[in-house]
């Protein structure tokens, strides 16, 4: 289920063909079926060109990815995979590191931590000082935990990035999935590489593929592979949004007609044609 | 929960123990726990088999102690051993980290151990997961740990930055080429040729050879040297200059810079180089031309009473470098003169190069073997031939096109 | 609904990925240490051949619309010949699977985990296998279509940035070892093709049966695109005498494949992939074992047996004692037998079934498609 607050993006579900749940005291309406893709939906998208709502959608799916893999990647490569690293970045990382006492999975862990405990804290804290928590956590205690020599800098970049990144995947409760799932992916790095990341990549894959919502595959219109009508990565033109998504088994499956912008032209005579 | 959601969990909690009870085992290659191998040396060794000298890198941070002075980036070791894996295991034992070649740039031999044969140090390399077959191959011509010592990048901060972008004066100089593991390996396995690795020396006061200047024909020889020989004035320091050939796995000689440009016009992996013929117009003057080749380069291959018949066409374009106060080149009189020269001095100079391969070193290192396989059906055919032994008994003939397609800046003076 | 419908994709999805498989690990050695600098040569020639024969297989499937090979076995010699057909290939999928896990662990040990224990490798992988297995049919299936397209994908870069290095004279001299060699030895090489096995299981469980037709024909033309792909690219890269020692040519490409001087040696991301490709095939394979089962045993839930066939395969897995077993088994064992078991087996069932079926029902030549549960007498 899709849970939003936004009046124009229920109405526009229920003009697609879902299903609304809005109870009487709740500021949230329910929308169902939900499917992956629609995670990564922002309302705007709708009312934008499509490029620039299918370059916002490439890079939120961008930030998606990166917020699952980099921890993981970053210390399976330092711990196993030495080689794949250019030689200078791993001497400056070699060099930032040579003060550090702590092994690199307890800085990670413990820079992760520290992430997610200042950014529950910022939800509660007073309004007014509630920016400032945010600069005082995060670039100064990070700064001094650099000066201190307790974790190294490249490491603060990484845990800022994957920070970031989650921030910019739209939905709330598919953010909070990453955030948990990082952690999984940073332990089977650790232990065994990229032997480990494959082995959870494919397994939460898997378990992705059986989800049902409300009797729709989760990951459909990827899997199966059956229609294509454009309900897929990309949002098409405005001009283009002929069918409701299959999936979803609508009474009427065309919302618009073939053309449903006419040009309209002049010929020799003056009089107006439309196409 | 669904059952078999239940069985997913179960399970990654039993692939999770069964991890962590392996714990302590996997952590043996982090990262801080490694020194990192820049180069390799290999030397005949004077109470063993052989020579090992590392050059082992030492990351320094340089966003701290801006003002301290640039002490050494990197620390040259050598030990005496019976075999590379032997040297490495002593090694270990007497520094603190674990020796790591994965990020090692550059492989020397010394000229001693080149002429005795490598083939067990490089298949032993190749074998080794961590050495990268994009590791430039070197031989040097005095022993491993001088060379290493004396290699102090003048302009970067750190010797594998040095190592990696040095051999690329190769694609505008074409004075040496750059030749890596893995090429020398394929060569050295491959039936079609020869193979040749860098050669490279310490340039010093002593080294330099102002002799070569005079040599066979007039006017410049700047490409006559070998590395080591070049008259520069400047602290000690290493030099890639030519190529040492190989037959089989022994080295049979070595190639001069200018030996170098043919064969590389020969491969067709000249990029652009510079050369300097004598002038037509006036006796002791001289034109330098910037040469890159216009076409591919044109090699055939027949096979003549069992002796291979080689012929190449080498089409260049040239642009003219040098002016003097009587330059004109625009006049198609003076061009034409020019490029005669330039045909001239080049076809001179590839055929001395050819024929010192074939007589003197007897080892096809240019690759003519590839143009000549065709005439054969059947593998079996091809290795009772025998190019390799077959090449000393060759006939060359070369022809340079050179077309001068302008000067730069002035046209004429 | 007892089946899982498999569209056009999925279906040879499930056919391909077993050839991306061999290509990483000895599949280019075999075919070369048999013919030469002709190897290209031959598996166009081997292409060629299976096409025909995919197209005959095709024709032949027609009368038997919704059955796989082992009810074919059954209306041909009965229960007997079901069951025989059946436990042998079940051991044939053990076997590969076995040395094939087996392999890779090898080489994922030798190469980035000298002290992680060699059955701790074999176990993880076959504990997410039979993870995924209990998910059902309809999740293998799907997994799989995902990861195939990520594989050929990646495959494909790998053959790509390595044109650079190519060399066109090296696929001279033109006859390899020789005519004989490259064309009728060479036939053997046409175990390369072992994916059209799986071909016979697929039929009852194919959503429209016009379906197979398209499965087939884009199954073998994918697998020859990159069996010449894989082929030539490595043949023209290095002499062949090289890379017929190595541990895994394709990860030797890789090694040598420039990518320009800021990235160096990705392969760590390459064997990500490939990785996920023997997760995938694993679970495939897995998953036919089971169908296998329950269509010899007819037992209501069969994936509970998954963990007892990922025990056998793990127990078979330790029969080789080193590279060199190992080696043999790929090049000789696995080939013959694959061999066998598509012209010693299958085709000849399907051929003297249709020649029974001709004489029981001398004017209805092609049967109708018929609903799923009809049964042919």
């Amino acid at each position: 289920m899709i849970a939003t607050e936004r009046p124009d993006r229920s109405s526009n579900s229920l003009l697609e063909g879902r299903v609304v749940v809005i109870v009487n005291g709740s500021p949230y309406a329910l929308i169902m079926p939900g499917v992956f893709i629609d995670f990564m939906f922002s309302p705007e998208d709708r009312n934008l060109k499509h490029q620039f709502a299918n370059f916002a959608k490439f890079l939120r799916i961008l930030a998606f990815i990166i917020t699952l893999l980099l921890p993981g990647f970053y210390i399976a490569i330092t711990n196993f995979h030495q080689e794949a690293i250019p030689t200078e970045l791993l001497f400056a990382i070699v060099a930032s590191r040579a003060a550090v006492p702590f092994p690199i999975i307890f800085e990670l862990i413990v820079m992760e931590l520290s992430f997610e405990l200042i950014r529950e804290a910022s939800i509660r804290v007073p309004s007014p000082i509630g920016p400032t928590m945010g600069i005082v956590g995060a670039l100064v205690l990070g700064q001094a935990a650099v000066d201190a020599s307790i974790v190294s800098p490249i490491l603060i970049i990484i845990v800022a990035i994957t920070g970031i990144c989650s921030f910019a995947i739209p939905d709330f409760s598919l953010s909070f999935h990453c955030r948990i799932m990082r952690f999984i992916y940073t332990i089977m790095g650790y232990l065994i590489g990229f032997l480990g990341i494959a082995i959870v990549l494919f397994l939460h894959l898997t378990i992705l593929l059986t989800m049902k919502s409300f009797g729709v595959p989760y990951m459909q219109p990827y899997l199966p592979l059956k229609s294509f009508n454009n309900k897929g990565l990309f949002n098409p033109p405005a001009w283009n949004r002929e069918y409701r998504a299959s999936f979803l088994h609508a009474k009427r499956p065309r919302r618009q007609e073939n053309i449903s912008i006419p040009w309209k032209t002049g010929n020799k005579h003056g009089k107006e044609k439309t196409l | 929960m669904k059952n078999s959601l239940k069985t997913a969990i179960l399970a990654f909690l039993i692939l999770l123990g069964f991890s962590l009870s392996f714990f302590g085992a996997f952590n043996a290659k982090n990262i801080d726990n490694l020194a990192y191998v820049v180069a390799l040396g290999l030397d005949v060794g004077e109470t063993n088999n052989l020579k090992l000298s590392l050059q082992i890198a030492i990351p320094s941070d340089s966003s701290s102690m801006s003002g301290s002075e640039q002490s050494s980036d990197s620390i040259v070791n050598s030990v005496e051993c019976s075999s590379i894996e032997s040297g490495i295991t002593l090694f270990n034992s007497y520094i603190s980290k674990q020796i790591d070649l994965s990020h090692c740039k550059v492989i020397v031999f010394s000229e001693k151990l080149a002429k005795l044969g490598i083939s067990e140090y490089l298949y032993t390399l190749m074998n080794n997961i961590q050495v990268q077959s994009e590791a430039n191959i070197m031989v040097c011509k005095e022993d491993c740990s001088t060379f290493l010592k004396n290699s102090k990048p003048l302009l970067e901060k750190m010797s594998a930055k040095y190592y990696e972008i040095a051999l690329n004066s190769s694609e505008y100089t074409g004075y040496t080429a750059n030749i890596t593991l893995g090429t020398f390996f394929s060569d050295y396995t491959d039936t079609f040729q020869e193979a040749s690795a860098i050669l490279a020396s310490v340039n010093t006061q002593n080294t330099q050879d102002l002799e070569a200047t005079q040599g066979s024909t007039n006017g410049n020889l700047d490409g006559n040297y070998t590395a080591g020989e070049t008259p520069i004035e400047s602290k000690s320091n290493i030099e890639n200059m030519g190529l040492a050939v190989f037959r089989d796995d022994k080295m049979v000689g070595e190639l001069t810079g200018m030996e170098t440009l043919c064969q590389l016009l020969l491969q067709n992996k000249m990029k652009s180089a510079t050369i300097t013929i004598p002038s037509p117009f006036e006796d002791d003057k001289i034109i330098d031309l910037s040469i890159t080749l216009n076409k591919r380069t044109k090699n055939t291959v027949k096979i003549v009473n069992g002796s291979p018949y080689i012929t190449s066409k080498i089409v260049l374009a040239a642009r003219i470098l040098s002016m003097d106060k009587n330059s004109d080149n625009l006049d198609k009189e003076s061009i034409q003169k020019i490029e005669e020269y330039a045909n001239q001095y080049l076809e001179s100079n590839l055929l001395s190069f050819l024929y010192k391969t074939a007589k003197d070193f007897k080892a096809d290192s240019v690759g003519f073997g590839k143009y000549a396989v065709h005439h054969f059906l059947t593998w079996d055919s091809w290795t009772n031939y025998d190019w390799l032994a077959n090449y000393e008994n060759s006939f060359f003939d070369v022809e340079v096109d050179t077309k001068v397609k302008s000067g730069y800046l002035l046209m004429e003076s | 609904m007892n089946y899982s419908k498999i569209g056009t994709i999925e279906g040879i999805c499930l056919i391909v990925i077993i050839i991306f498989n061999h290509i990483v690990l000895n599949l280019p050695q075999s075919i070369t240490d048999s013919c030469g600098s002709s190897s290209v040569l031959n598996v166009l020639y081997i292409s060629f051949f299976m096409f025909l024969l995919v197209l005959l297989i095709i024709r032949l499937f027609k009368n038997f619309q919704t059955q796989d090979i082992l009810d074919i076995a059954e209306y041909l010699g009965g229960k007997f010949l079901k069951y025989a057909v059946g436990i042998t290939f079940s051991l044939f999928l053990i076997f590969t699977f076995s040395t094939l896990l087996r392999n890779f662990s090898e080489i994922l040990k030798i190469v980035y985990f000298p002290y992680v224990p060699m059955g701790f490798i074999v176990v993880l992988f076959l504990i997410v296998v039979v993870v995924i297995n209990t998910f059902g049919k309809k999740t293998v299936i799907k997994a799989n279509a995902i990861i195939t397209p990520i594989i050929a994908l990646s495959l494909f870069i790998t053959f790509l940035l390595v044109g650079r290095s190519f060399s066109f004279e090296r696929i001279l001299p033109i006859l390899g070892y020789g005519v004989k060699e490259t064309f009728l030895t060479g036939l053997s090489n046409l175990f390369a093709f072992n994916g059209i096995c799986y071909l016979f299981f697929i039929m009852p469980y194919l959503e429209n049966k016009g379906d197979f037709k398209k499965i087939g024909i884009g199954s073998v033309v994918i697998i020859s695109i990159f069996l010449v792909l894989a082929i030539g690219s490595l043949l023209l890269t290095f002499p062949f005498v090289k890379f017929t020692e190595a541990l895994s040519p394709v990860y030797l490409i890789i090694k040598t494949a420039k990518f320009g001087t800021f990235i160096q040696r990705p392969e760590a991301l390459f064997v990500l992939t490939w990785i996920l490709s023997l997760l995938s095939y694993l679970s495939v394979g897995l998953m036919f074992l089971l169908i296998i089962f329950k269509k010899l045993t007819n037992v209501a839930h069969e994936r509970a047996m998954a963990p007892c066939f990922a025990t056998l395969i793990y127990i078979a897995a330790w029969i080789p004692s080193g590279m060199a077993d190992i080696r043999f088994f790929e090049s000789t064992l696995y080939k013959y037998s694959s061999l066998i078991f598509l012209f010693g087996i299958f085709i000849p069932i399907l051929l003297l079934a249709n020649i029974k079926y001709k004489k029981k029902h001398p004017k209805n030549m092609v049967s109708e498609g018929g609903d799923g549960n009809e049964k042919l007498s």
